[in-house]
């Protein structure tokens, strides 16, 4: 795997869905995953997740962290940070421990909060309507 | 009335190093059509010959030479290693192999006369050829790679060339590695490529990945890089599973112009169970063996190759 990939998640990469490919089912991986193409099912990683500008996923998604610059349609549960950049669309309700939103980004449900159990336990902050940031989301 | 060639050898009056370097020469030469020969055998049961070399229990060694290790060229390095090998004590039977032969065959032969490490004495072509119809059996394999050529895998299993993996051979550090097994038939341990495709590919019965929109060069990697993506690719043939890249072919020169650097970009998967469906009947090369397949089952058996390996293994 390339140096680039590796900087992006910042060690090694595991799994790539590359701009091309459609991978429907129960994407399951140990290590950081990178999607450019299209996921339908559930994602799952012990690591980060990265979706790429122009991928599509529909999908509920379970990772330690996650970047998004393309599409998601589908819950996301984090156990520590969500990255949205400006061309991030996400639709679906978010459950994490830190959430960063660049401007431009769109994020449409519910945004739950919870430093305690890292984002994969009890709700707990729950700011409708509104990211983290104060914008709003839906 | 003339004494016979050679007296009928009882077992308890035998000479070790009379027999062993008698057995070797005609092992070598040729047993079969050697009627003296014969009769050294029938006094000899197959499962006991030791050559006279017990300390090593020397007799479970034997050493497959590939064809081209008989050019006069490597007698020399031959005459070395063989020396080498005396040494350590661990000299076995040694065959000749021909193009013909089956390599799995030959050594379940000997395996019933007791053979438990076999070591074959070659470059990577030997290797591949070996283990791609044998790693399923319960030997220890070992590696002596002879000259300079086409000596790939000994780096990876860090083994030193010619004479100087004797020493490896004799310290015995046996790593166990993964090997796939193809459509229930055939094994490979380094890589499987098919070259263009259009498939769709069955993950560990838990996704489908559809690469049928355009034609993929596909690689999985177990001893050896993929070709494509080479630059940081680690060796790790002993976690149960296998790594599968897919690269877009991008067509004709014309269409590589215009296709974006976008399209370029490599997909890969981790895997333990892999169905490959092609579109049409494509060339797959499974460590050198090239098959026309439209379908290709490939399954992990993990830590299940046992193999010889020195200290600068890539792994």
């Amino acid at each position: 795997m390339t140096d680039k990939y590796a900087e992006k998640v910042g060690g090694d990469v595991e799994t790539i869905v590359g701009p091309s490919v459609k991978v429907e089912g129960d994407f399951v991986s140990e290590g950081n995953v990178i999607i450019e193409g299209q996921v339908n099912g559930k994602i799952k990683t012990a690591k980060q997740l990265r979706v790429e500008e122009g991928a599509k996923v529909n999908a509920d998604v379970i990772a330690d962290s996650a970047v998004v610059a393309g599409e998601v349609k589908g819950n996301m549960r984090l156990a520590t940070i969500l990255e949205l950049t400006p061309t991030a669309k996400v639709f679906g309700d978010v459950t994490t421990k830190t959430l960063i939103v660049s401007a431009g980004a769109i994020l449409q449900g519910h945004t739950l909060m919870d430093e305690s159990e890292k984002g994969k336990g009890k709700p707990g902050k729950k700011s409708e309507g509104y990211d983290e940031a104060g914008l709003e989301t839906a | 009335m003339m004494k016979p060639a050679l007296k009928p050898l009882k077992k308890n009056f035998l000479n070790p190093e009379k027999a062993r370097k008698e057995l070797q020469s005609l092992v070598n030469g040729g047993m079969q059509r050697n009627g003296v020969a014969r009769r050294i055998k029938s006094v000899l049961p197959p499962a006991n010959l030791n050559y006279g070399l017990d300390k090593k229990s020397s007799n479970s060694y034997i050493y497959l030479y590939d064809t081209y290790v008989q050019d006069p060229e490597y007698k020399n390095i031959i005459a070395n290693i063989e020396k080498r090998l005396r040494d350590f004590e661990i000299f076995g039977k040694t065959i000749k192999l021909s193009s013909f032969t089956n390599p799995k065959v030959l050594i379940e032969d000997e395996m019933r006369h007791g053979s438990s490490t076999v070591v074959m004495v070659g470059n990577d072509d030997t290797f591949i050829r070996i283990l791609s119809r044998a790693a399923d059996l319960n030997v220890t394999f070992g590696f002596i790679p002879v000259g300079q050529k086409r000596n790939h895998f000994a780096e990876v299993l860090g083994m030193p060339l010619n004479e100087k993996a004797c020493e490896v051979i004799s310290a015995r550090k046996i790593e166990k590695l993964d090997y796939a097994t193809i459509n229930e038939k055939f094994f490979f341990i380094c890589y499987l490529f098919i070259p263009s495709a259009k498939l769709r590919v069955q993950c560990d019965e838990n996704f489908t990945a559809d690469l049928r929109q355009e034609k993929f060069e596909v690689a999985i990697a177990n001893l050896l890089p993929p070709p494509f993506e080479s630059q940081r690719f680690h060796l790790h043939p002993q976690d149960g599973q296998m790594e599968i890249y897919f690269r877009p072919t991008g067509g004709g020169l014309l269409s590589s112009l215009m296709a974006s650097k976008k399209k370029k970009k490599i997909s890969t998967f981790f895997f333990k169970k892999i169905l490959l469906k092609m579109e049409k009947p494509a060339l797959v090369v499974a460590d050198g063996r090239e098959s026309k397949e439209a379908m290709i089952s490939i399954e992990i058996n993990k830590k299940k190759l046992a193999m010889i390996v020195g200290k600068n293994r890539q792994f």
